[in-house]
């Protein structure tokens, strides 16, 4: 239990008869990128406010760093860089400005800190522009900046990629992986882009509707997606009967008048093939497929899917 | 506290609107010039100037209000939320803005007091002499100090709020009402207290009863009390 730095049982979160947050059970473990993933709605940035402590929990425990936040903020905190939703900075002030507000009252030692974590997240040190000037991807590294700033050991990021293009995308996903990998940082992200998340989380857990459905590693759920064998001939009755009493095929599904899906992997491919065409079965199509990460989330979430 | 108070201040950049607002410390002194420009200036003490530049109008509604506005534009832009997980206590919060308030305050009725000198002595309405000068600036800094107490409700329901509208509201209702219960009963409005602690030694100023000071610190007190009170669950309310 001691490499969980996040801990949440049970946690629920209620709205009036709105049930936002259904006991959610989420562990992120020390050193990792845990991805927090579902559709717009889904309760992600719930969690994550009740996880620090901005939005009181209905029932349930949270525990970062093994103890609860209420009473311990002044120890926790600390230890603890966050973006929730858009960042707020002082529209009239520039964004070295901004951060050195926060360096202030944080008490920031480093004498470099606010230089740093702008040079991390590509924005100029002491220019001219006014964060009311900054465009949407500027603001969004500011407030990476601004998390990053007292070097935190555990970073909650929500959606922090929104507004970014494709470029700043990768750049912001390759220092979150450096942040990890080099500097043994957590990093507790939500997104509601699968390719983004598949891309950079070690541990995924998939929200839907305020139900945490799956809590894995990613290398876990890549090797629960279904392989399966298609098959398409031209005539699928004909076919399986072959396949039954030649290779005592049992498990398969016939999705149509010309496609079969055999769901026995280790068949032998040029076997199956040579015998269709001796017994006249035309083969328009034989493959190994494999279910994508989409499929499987879709599977999941009952058919709605991520974006 | 003190980087609190820094970070406030630091804040302030570059918004002109609130450094702007200081003009209104010259509305006073130049309506004194016209109003008093006809009369015998003979026969205008320097205290009866200054009641016209400072002491009445100043105190009663453009200081108010000012101040009221100043509270919203402070709180407007602030990200509560990212101001809590830094952590910075929230009560510490609410009294680095009360500082900046009333530091504000005491430079708007300095210059209030410095334009009143002005307006009085190149228009030759007045005569500069030290005991009415000091009279001012120690009356000014009465003000400067007494005021910020009597608006501290309006600075918590700032912090309690997202909006600007109700706090605008609430500024010109609270500075409507003291103005109005000033003739009424002193003792229910702050505002309407804080005038009778300041006019109660104001040469040529006679009020039905003799002011009770007691009474008067008793009201901002409670005012002040309350509204703190209420700053701090609003604050401290979880969504």
């Amino acid at each position: 239990m001691d490499n969980i730095v996040i801990e949440t049982r049970q946690l629920t979160k209620i709205y009036g008869e709105q049930t936002v947050v259904n006991e959610v059970n989420l562990h992120v473990r020390k050193g990792r990128i845990y991805g927090l993933l579902g559709r717009n709605g889904a309760g992600k940035t719930t969690i994550m406010k009740m996880i620090l402590g901005l939005s009181s929990v209905t029932s349930g425990e949270v525990d970062v760093f093994s103890q609860t936040i209420k009473g311990n903020e002044k120890y926790i905190y600390p230890r603890i860089g966050a973006i929730i939703e858009t960042p707020g900075f002082y529209p009239n002030l520039t964004g070295t400005e901004n951060l050195e507000i926060f360096a202030k009252l944080r008490g920031t030692s480093r004498p470099n800190a606010v230089k740093e974590a702008l040079g991390v997240v590509g924005l100029p040190y002491r220019d001219k522009k006014v964060f009311s000037k900054y465009s949407l991807g500027m603001k969004q590294r500011l407030g990476i900046a601004n998390a990053i700033l007292h070097d935190p050991e555990l970073l909650i990021l929500d959606e922090p990629t929104n507004g970014l293009d494709p470029i700043g995308i990768a750049e912001v996903r390759s220092f979150i992986q450096d942040l990890c990998v080099k500097r043994g940082k957590t990093v507790l992200i939500s997104s509601h882009i699968l390719s983004e998340i598949s891309l950079l989380a070690d541990d995924i857990g998939i929200i839907h509707n305020g139900v945490l459905l799956e809590e894995n590693s990613l290398a876990e759920l890549h090797k629960r997606n279904s392989k399966y064998i298609l098959l398409q001939v031209s005539d699928t009755a004909k076919a399986v009967l072959l396949l039954e009493r030649r290779f005592h095929v049992k498990e398969y599904s016939v999705q149509d008048t010309h496609t079969v899906l055999l769901y026995d992997t280790d068949l032998d491919m040029a076997e199956i093939n040579k015998a269709l065409m001796l017994e006249n079965i035309s083969v328009i199509s034989l493959q190994l497929c494999n279910d994508t990460l989409e499929d499987y989330f879709k599977k999941v979430t009952g058919g709605e899917g991520i974006a | 506290m003190l980087n609190l108070i820094q970070s406030e201040f630091l804040k302030l950049r570059r918004r002109k609107f609130i450094w702007l607002m200081l003009f209104a410390a010259l509305f006073m002194p130049l309506v004194a010039i016209f109003y008093f420009s006809g009369a015998n200036a003979t026969e205008i003490t320097p205290i009866h100037f200054y009641k016209w530049t400072a002491f009445s109008y100043t105190l009663w509604i453009i200081l108010p209000f000012v101040l009221g506005m100043l509270c919203t534009m402070l709180i407007y832009n602030e990200n509560q939320e990212q101001l809590w997980i830094i952590p910075i206590s929230r009560m510490g919060y609410f009294f680095s803005k009360f500082v900046v308030v009333l530091f504000y305050s005491i430079c708007f009725m300095l210059i209030t007091a410095v334009s009143s000198i002005l307006a009085g002595v190149t228009s030759g309405l007045i005569v500069f002499t030290t005991d009415s000068i000091s009279f001012l600036f120690i009356k000014c800094l009465e003000i400067g100090i007494l005021i910020p107490l009597a608006i501290l409700p309006i600075l918590a329901v700032t912090v309690s709020q997202k909006g600007y509208i109700l706090p605008v509201c609430v500024t010109i209702v609270f500075t409507f009402f003291g103005f109005i219960l000033l003739m009424i009963n002193m003792y229910i409005h702050p505002l309407s207290s804080t005038t009778a602690i300041f006019m109660r030694n104001i040469e040529g100023v006679v009020l039905d009863e003799p002011v009770n000071m007691g009474k008067a610190f008793l009201c901002i007190g409670i005012w002040g009390i309350a509204s703190t009170i209420w700053a701090k669950i609003a604050l401290g309310k979880e969504k």
